[in-house]
């Protein structure tokens, strides 16, 4: 028989951080608090889905209609380095997984390590985006919507397929930059007082989840853009 | 279920709801079976790669046309594996409470409606209410758009596209129809070169080689019937060709 949580106190000054944390009160304990965290952030995680799912249908839209413009667009894009940065976001959702895996166990250092390893996989992603994909192609004109100004299209609707293109991986980029923001903010409070521990952890697994759904939008970003064509 | 267990008033739990054993912990992941679907998902990864370049290859070199479909439906399923085992593992829905599950699942299909409602609409523009089409307005046309002004480098040359407006000052063109025609026709008169020098750096620009002649096509187009004016007219259009026009007899 469980017993209910009714202490008011937080553990003692000089125990990590993790053990000093005393649920809400308004909750009965700290599984509920938990829950609650996690519930909440899923459905924060389906609004963001839903936002992606617009960008989703734009493409299928506009695929239907133009074809021949997706695939000369398509026809553009480097598989190699939309490869290269899906290994990167896997392997740091993979990181991730084992950062929250740690802060289970009570294995501070590597709990650290593994999200070191996630963010500065973050970073990579963006500069292989940046360096070899945003950069050389806006500077030879190829821009989205009305900023095109490449005088090769392949297709009158060749910057329509940009406009999806720089939306979708736009706004997976902003995700992504948001995603190393909230783990560098877990690694800074790992840092300073051992936040994460076995019997609480909401914040680490939070933006781990976050962390993963940026994967699993890459996941689908990553064939419909450059391998569909 | 329990039964009730008999105690005294407790202002912390009014309800008695602590004993109902709705936590069973928090699930902790093995390193096995975290590694074991990393692995799966760089082959996977590896897998839809080499399956797209074999399509390409195909095409290319060998002139088979596989069915639009294939790739798509070889690419999607391997994204759809690979997707499932993140939600599943990584992201433990499949040892949570199903809550989250249930969740994310009307997520996905408050997704399912919004593509399938509005890829039906797209698809069936004019063709139900072929009686209404008139009434349709035209959109999307680009109509006198005004095109800001940009310098490129491509092929090794810079150009600037812009106009100068009465005080000398760089401004973007207006420009009605096609842009993509429109910056033909700029790049043309500004680098004076033929038609037939423009088409040489077209297919250089498109990395169109000697040995395949046009872009890898997704020119297997559906053959769709009675799209309006309305998405498909250009500034040139009148209205005289929107309704129910068989856009694949030709």
């Amino acid at each position: 028989m469980s017993t209910i949580d009714t202490s008011t106190k937080a553990g003692a000054p000089g125990e990590p951080g993790w053990k000093r944390y005393k649920f809400a009160n308004h909750f009965r304990n700290a599984e509920d608090e938990f829950d609650a965290c996690k519930l909440g952030f899923w459905l924060f995680l389906a609004t963001e889905v839903l936002l992606f799912s617009g960008l989703f249908c734009a493409y299928a839209m506009f695929r239907m209609k133009y074809p021949e413009a997706f695939a000369a667009g398509s026809h553009h894009l480097d598989v190699k380095y939309g490869g290269l940065n899906t290994l990167v976001l896997l392997v740091s959702s993979f990181t991730v997984a084992m950062s929250i895996r740690c802060a289970q166990l009570n294995n501070q250092k590597w709990l650290r390590i593994n999200l070191i390893i996630t963010i500065l996989c973050a970073f990579l992603f963006f500069f292989i985006k940046l360096a070899f994909e945003y950069i050389p192609k806006w500077s030879q004109g190829i821009r989205p919507g009305i900023l095109y100004s490449n005088p090769f299209a392949g297709h009158p609707q060749e910057p329509t397929w940009w406009s999806v293109y720089y939306g979708a991986t736009g706004i997976h980029a902003l995700h992504v930059l948001i995603g190393a923001a909230l783990l560098i903010w877990c690694l800074v409070r790992s840092f300073r007082s051992n936040q994460y521990g076995p019997t609480h952890y909401t914040m680490l697994e939070n933006a781990g989840l976050y962390w993963h759904l940026v994967d699993v939008i890459w996941i689908f970003l990553f064939p419909l853009l450059y391998l569909i064509h | 279920m329990q039964a009730q267990p008999a105690q005294t008033f407790d202002p912390n739990d009014p309800h008695g709801f602590a004993d109902l054993g709705e936590h069973h912990g928090h699930h902790i992941t093995s390193t096995r079976m975290l590694v074991v679907v990393i692995l799966t998902l760089v082959v996977l990864t590896a897998l839809t790669v080499v399956t797209s370049s074999i399509e390409t290859y195909l095409v290319k070199e060998m002139g088979w046309m596989l069915p639009e479909w294939v790739n798509i439906a070889v690419a999607m399923s391997i994204a759809l594996v690979k997707g499932a085992l993140v939600l599943l593992i990584f992201m433990a829905l499949r040892y949570e409470n199903p809550l989250y599950s249930i969740v994310f699942l009307f997520c996905m299909f408050a997704f399912a409606l919004f593509l399938g409602l509005t890829g039906m609409d797209l698809d069936n523009r004019g063709h139900v209410y072929d009686w209404k089409v008139a009434s349709q307005e035209t959109g999307g046309t680009g109509v006198n758009m005004t095109h800001p002004p940009s310098t490129i480098h491509v092929l090794g040359e810079t150009i600037e596209f812009h106009d100068l407006n009465s005080s000398g000052e760089k401004v973007g063109f207006g420009f009605t129809g096609s842009l993509a025609e429109e910056l033909k026709k700029r790049y043309i008169a500004q680098t004076g070169i033929t038609e037939a020098e423009y088409q040489r750096r077209w297919a250089e620009a498109n990395h169109i080689h000697e040995h395949h002649d046009t872009l890898p096509s997704a020119d297997r187009s559906l053959v769709r019937t009675g799209l309006s004016g309305a998405l498909d007219a250009t500034a040139h259009d009148d209205h005289d060709d929107h309704g129910s026009h068989d856009t694949g007899g030709h």
